[in-house]
């Protein structure tokens, strides 16, 4: 039983080193790469990006020319709009059409997604807005509903359902063929927002519906999407243009808009998105809609017309975390490396990064070495402690740790 | 069998040698103290004892269980005294009482409150906050009231007034020689000792320097106080005696030996003296005798 | 296996006296920051409006049991200091190990009093909590709240395992290597995070804590072989 319990003391040391250690390595050591932000400009018909470095900030082209801070925003005139303005730089016109600040600005949306917004705990409660109250700000409602077996109001003031709303609801929802559970609920939760239009619903077939209150009464309407397609993520927006109600995060399918009114459903022209693996930053003006999705080596970037049609393309990789210097350093000393919490998810788990490669045998071997100077030099017996070594040949310094922490001195 | 008997005893703490190959026995019904100057390796004795020490090499058998491996049967009738009268002191007399009561099967608590009784003490009062003393009197009565057959006792004659000193010894040779008990006890206190041991165990740093029945040690070991004619003269070496104690014209000489067999060394070696006495020894001079003042 | 009733009163009669008083305060203590808690709610709830309240809980992360946070840990450390800091004074744990029981039995019974002590505070204040929060709010307000909490109530257990072994260790150089794996250790059980956000790492958590609640046993053991 004593051996045991050291034993799990063994571990328990293994544990709080492997994720000690490996956090003080990255503090000191971890370079972070300098990852490029890309626009797409109508004038140039060129992407022009904005690159991080040593000596400050690089504003370059897809062909290498480098430009000053005016060149870069004469090149991005809707995004930098009001600058050119006031600086009497804007052009009149682009394109042909007539640069209107009201129309610049309402044609302007930025969106970013991280795994984090997808891998973190989901609300279970959503307050549900009077769509159409004739006023001109929205009011927080009084109650807040889930969608379980049927879809229930809680009145936040006495905690208890409001059974006559819960069942007009229910209804609604039965009447459009809605599976109970929800497995997905997303919407936009704040007073914060030019109107409301509800929230977007996935049932447990794994179809969707807009669902929505007017003047108190349920709004449902089922939306016609491929089959089959897993949606994994559901992220709404308050467009000033009022082009789409959000956007559709979906296993193997892809990113799509969803159309305002038509619920028309457009694919973004983003190939190899995976929505647990990469960032996606949107960047939309009235002209083109840039996409750039990031992942640990690699950027991509594609800008389209309003017809969604691509126009440009932008690639570029750099070596991954385990490629470069304080990565290849890392991986030659620790085997492995425990995380308990990552910027990839909101959770909080046991993250398990093996290293790649085996160059860190070598100092687990070292430290083999080390271990067994140490046995012998108290007069030890090698044979006792083989199941030590084993640890400290597997665990490296984590290992060692653990075994010289608690020591091995039992009395048979 | 013997209650206890450690064989081929050694131990070194580190590279520090305490002994080797100590031998000892006690017989049931017998008291043994082994006695020794602070750092001789009583309180290492002790600790193999009672299985908190783990010995070099030997061991240490306790009515034949090994003492690194007692059996909870074998525990029950041992009784065992820490050194300092250690106790759970966050007790009052009434809780300690209760909880030992629960503890062994043999529990009789008549001697303990008896001792309890001639205790100053208000009955909510934690032994902590008691005296050296009368912690000592809540250890020994809790010692008694347990019945045991063996009692193993560190040093429990230290920080105790002679008062306190005499009531432990006479309550314990009472105890033991009434019911058959074996006492096996350390001190580096011999005051009084040979009114409370049968048997002796004299350790040095590193050895033992004597082991018998006290009676036949104090018969057998003299000291003798030689006047030299010349203070300045050089006294011989000798095989006779087993300690030297000199101061300018007196010499202490301690033996085994006889008068005549020292007279006779005297002569061999014309040493002139001015008169030769046997002194009488108590144990306390004895010990001192066999070890030296340093 | 044969149980001697009267010996293990005796026994947990003894751990009794030593953490009566520190359990009793710490229970009180509890019971006073709940009280705390639920008069906040209520104030609160009065002052912003329900709504908007539900509205933080559910959309900003906002716990209302935060409070709570390092009581389990502290209850732990102080009922694990209760039981072991007096057995090691003057190495007074030499006395429980020459009480007739096995000495791992007598260790483990002891830890077992401890631990079930501890738990009964717990499921005192977690009762609490639950009758709080199921006046105020929904199941899926409180469900993710008590997610949120269960670790630091795990990490309480964890602490007094860890306390323990902490303590009975014989050589001071060693006392001082384990609190740094026990800091790595128990600082897993506290990360700070959203609400719900613990929840993959709950099972792991559980079995890490039971595992740790043995333990103490190899501290016990180093001090009977004499380790110096």
């Amino acid at each position: 039983m004593v051996k045991i319990s050291r034993y799990i003391l063994v571990f328990i040391g293994i544990l709080a080193a492997s994720v000690a250690l490996p956090e003080l390595y990255w503090t000191i050591f971890e370079q972070v790469p300098g990852t490029p932000n890309v626009y797409y400009s109508c004038t140039l018909n060129d992407f022009i990006m904005l690159r991080p470095g040593d000596n400050g900030v690089t504003r370059q082209d897809t062909k290498g020319n480098t430009y000053t801070l005016d060149e870069f925003e004469q090149h991005l005139p809707m995004m930098f709009f009001r600058q050119l303005m006031t600086d009497g730089t804007m052009p009149d016109s682009i394109h042909g059409v007539e640069m209107d600040p009201t129309a610049i600005n309402k044609a302007r949306s930025y969106f970013r997604y991280t795994t984090k917004d997808m891998l973190s705990p989901r609300p279970k409660l959503w307050p549900m807005f009077e769509s159409e109250s004739g006023r001109v700000n929205l009011a927080m409602p009084d109650d807040y509903f889930r969608i379980t077996r049927k879809m229930e109001f809680i009145d936040a003031a006495t905690n208890e359902v409001n059974r006559g709303k819960s069942e007009k609801f229910t209804r609604a929802l039965e009447e459009q063929d809605f599976l109970f559970p929800a497995r997905l609920i997303a919407g936009i939760p704040t007073t914060r927002k030019s109107c409301d239009e509800g929230y977007f619903v996935k049932d447990s077939r794994g179809d969707l519906f807009h669902v929505k209150m007017i003047k108190g009464e349920p709004y449902v309407a089922r939306i016609d999407i491929p089959d089959p397609m897993d949606i994994l993520h559901i992220e709404c927006v308050d467009l000033r243009s009022k082009e789409y109600y959000c956007y559709l995060f979906t296993r193997h399918s892809g990113v799509f808009v969803v159309m305002e009114g038509v619920y028309h459903l457009q694919r973004i022209p983003l190939e190899g998105f995976n929505p647990f693996e990469h960032e996606l930053k949107i960047n939309c003006d009235m002209f083109n809609k840039t996409f750039a999705m990031e992942g640990e080596d690699f950027l991509k970037v594609v800008a389209v017309d309003d017809m969604y049609e691509v126009v440009d393309t932008y690639e570029e990789t750099w070596d991954g975390i385990f490629k470069r210097p304080d990565g290849k350093m890392f991986a030659s000393i620790f085997p492995f490396e425990l995380e308990l919490r990552i910027a990839k998810t909101g959770y909080v788990d046991f993250y398990f990064t093996r290293s790649p490669g085996f160059a860190w045998l070598i100092v687990n071997l070292i430290f083999v070495g080390l271990a067994v100077w140490l046995i012998l030099r108290r007069r030890g017996n090698l044979m006792k402690n083989i199941p030590d070594l084993l640890i400290v040949l597997v665990t490296g310094v984590f290992g060692f740790i653990g075994t010289q922490i608690f020591p091995n001195k039992f009395y048979d | 069998m013997y209650a206890i008997e450690c064989k081929n005893l050694t131990h070194y703490y580190g590279k520090k040698l305490v002994y080797e190959n100590l031998n000892f026995t006690v017989e049931e019904g017998k008291i043994l103290g082994l006695l020794g100057k602070n750092g001789a390796g009583k309180s290492t004795t002790i600790n193999i004892l009672n299985g908190f020490l783990h010995p070099t090499a030997g061991e240490c058998l306790i009515y034949g269980e090994n003492s690194q491996h007692l059996t909870p049967a074998t525990k029950e009738r041992i009784g065992f005294l820490i050194e300092g009268h250690i106790q759970y002191s966050f007790m009052n007399i009434h809780q300690i009482e209760k909880f030992y009561s629960g503890i062994y099967s043999r529990w009789n608590s008549e001697p303990y409150w008896e001792l309890m009784s001639k205790l100053k003490v208000t009955p909510r009062q934690k032994i902590s906050s008691m005296s050296c003393g009368q912690r000592s009197q809540v250890a020994l009565g809790l010692i008694l009231a347990q019945d045991p057959d063996l009692l193993i006792l560190d040093d429990f004659s230290m920080g105790l007034d002679p008062g306190y000193r005499r009531l432990f010894i006479d309550y314990l040779r009472d105890y033991a020689k009434t019911n058959q008990k074996t006492i096996f006890l350390t001190s580096h206190i011999i005051q009084d000792m040979e009114r409370l041991i049968d048997d002796v165990l004299i350790m040095d740093y590193n050895r033992i320097l004597t082991q018998q029945p006290v009676n036949e040690f104090m018969k057998r070991f003299k000291q003798f106080v030689i006047r030299l004619k010349n203070p300045n003269a050089d006294f011989p070496k000798n095989s006779l005696s087993l300690n030297i104690e000199r101061t300018k014209d007196r010499v202490e000489f301690y033996t085994y030996g006889t008068l005549e067999e020292l007279k006779q060394f005297l002569s061999e070696h014309a040493v002139e003296y001015v008169s030769v006495e046997q002194q009488p020894l108590t144990l306390e001079d004895a010990f001192i005798g066999l070890t030296g003042k340093y | 296996m044969q149980i001697d009733y009267t010996m293990w009163k005796a026994i947990i009669y003894k751990e009794w006296i030593k953490i009566r008083w520190t359990a009793a305060i710490f229970l009180g203590l509890g019971i006073l920051v709940l009280i705390n808690i639920l008069l906040r709610i209520r104030h609160d709830i009065l002052f912003v409006d329900a709504t908007n309240y539900w509205y933080n809980v559910l959309f900003r992360g906002y716990n209302y049991a935060s409070m709570l946070k390092f009581l389990p840990f502290l209850a732990g450390l102080g009922i694990s200091a209760a039981q072991y800091f007096p057995e090691t004074v003057n190495r007074r744990i030499k006395l429980t190990f020459h009480l007739p029981v096995k000495e791992s039995r007598v260790l483990m019974g002891m830890h077992l009093f401890g631990t079930g002590s501890l738990l009964l505070i717990y499921a005192v204040w977690l009762i609490l909590f639950v009758i709080i929060s199921a006046i105020y709010f929904p199941p899926e307000i409180m469900q993710s709240t008590l997610i949120t909490i269960i670790p630091w109530f795990m990490g309480g257990l964890a602490t007094y395992f860890m306390a323990a072994l902490i303590l009975l260790e014989p050589v001071w150089l060693f006392r001082v290597l384990y609190a740094l794996v026990a800091y790595g250790f128990i600082t897993m059980f506290y990360q700070r995070a959203g609400l719900a956000a613990y929840l993959p790492a709950l099972p792991e958590l559980a079995v890490l804590t039971v595992l740790s609640s043995i333990v103490v046993l190899f501290s016990g053991y180093r001090f009977r072989k004499g380790e110096m």
